[in-house]
């Protein structure tokens, strides 16, 4: 429980002491891939809520998501159309629903009541 | 679900990524974007602001810069004033503007008094302009300081020369009497004419020199408006 903490804080303290930045014309693609990574990090922990939890679907869900968001971004770009709308939106709605999902069970455990699951 | 061994690595892979991403990308916002989130109002603004100050850092230059002057040239205005008007009197003398007194020799050319009833001037017996030029120019290299002839002061624009029958300094007709007063050490001055065989030269073309040390001359300033056209003075070093 405590690993992917001690991971995110380890890699935050990372990034904000090497001098890494991204340039200004690809800091779109990281939003975008950041807010993909997010969205499969907390599927991830709904599944694991859900006693769903596959390493496997979660590894490949979040390289495979983050590439594909910026990827499709960068499409977006070439193509004239704002195609990142499209990945804010899927990720967004994803976003919430996913966390929508783990509050329900997290409640549901507090008050050890089963209704809240479904 | 198969827990293994890798899990647990995988996960603290994935979340250090993340938290990587973050990072950066947090920090990649807040450095490039802080300034694009201002709106012109606010830059204008901050221009404004910027401007007063690097007018107050101007002034301040300029403050220290007159402070700076003053320490280089340590004096207060009114010796400043002093040393201005001395240099004017300096400058003044010797240009001829200021009247002088002091010791000096005095020169009397006259006709010999044996001719004096001669009306006829001839041009064997007159006096030319070179004659006096020659003087003047003795004299100054004699080391005399003022030099008038007959009330006209020489000053470094004069000019002597003939017009007609007389001699014109700086167009004013001189006639004889000629008294030539000169400002400097009166020996020296005196054996210099004596040197040059004055007495002897104006002998011969009917003329008597007289010679006069004084202890106090009266030299009077240049008269005559000098104007200033055609030049200007070029800067130090320019």
């Amino acid at each position: 429980m405590w690993l992917p903490i001690i991971g995110l804080i380890v890699g935050i303290v990372l990034g904000l002491s090497s001098e890494f930045t991204v340039p200004v014309e690809y800091r779109n693609y990281l939003s975008i891939a950041v807010l993909a990574a997010l969205d499969t990090v907390f599927g991830g922990i709904r599944s694991y809520l859900e006693n769903i939890f596959d390493i496997k679907v979660f590894m490949s869900g979040f390289f495979f998501n983050t590439l594909l968001a910026a990827g499709l971004a960068f499409l977006g770009v070439y193509m004239g159309i704002d195609l990142y709308l499209a990945a804010i939106f899927a990720f967004g709605v994803r976003l919430f629903n996913n966390i929508a999902v783990i509050r329900r069970i997290m409640i549901g455990r507090w008050f050890n009541d089963k209704s809240y699951n479904d | 679900m198969r827990p293994t061994k890798e899990v647990p690595f995988i996960i603290i892979l994935i979340s250090i990524i993340i938290g990587f991403m973050l990072a950066v990308q947090f920090k990649s916002y807040n450095t490039a974007a802080a300034p694009e989130s201002k709106d012109i109002s606010q830059l204008r603004q901050d221009l404004q602001k910027e401007l007063e100050r690097h007018q107050r850092l101007l002034t301040e230059i300029s403050k220290y810069d007159q402070l700076l002057y003053e320490y280089e040239n340590p004096l207060n205005q009114a010796d400043s004033v002093k040393v201005m008007k001395e240099e004017l009197y300096r400058i003044q003398v010797f240009a001829g503007l200021a009247s002088l007194e002091g010791k000096g020799l005095m020169i009397r050319i006259e006709e010999m008094p044996q001719y004096s009833g001669d009306q006829e001037i001839s041009s064997l017996t007159q006096i030319y302009d070179d004659d006096l030029r020659y003087i003047v120019n003795e004299l100054f290299g004699a080391g005399a300081q003022a030099i008038s002839i007959n009330g006209n002061r020489m000053n470094p624009t004069t000019s002597i020369r003939n017009v007609g029958n007389d001699i014109q300094i700086d167009t004013r007709v001189i006639k004889l009497p000629y008294e030539i007063r000169v400002i400097g050490d009166p020996d020296v001055l005196e054996s210099a004419m004596k040197l040059k065989g004055f007495e002897e030269y104006f002998m011969v073309i009917n003329k008597k020199i007289t010679m006069k040390k004084l202890d106090k001359l009266l030299i009077p300033a240049y008269d005559g408006k000098g104007m200033i056209r055609f030049m200007k003075p070029l800067k130090e070093g320019s």
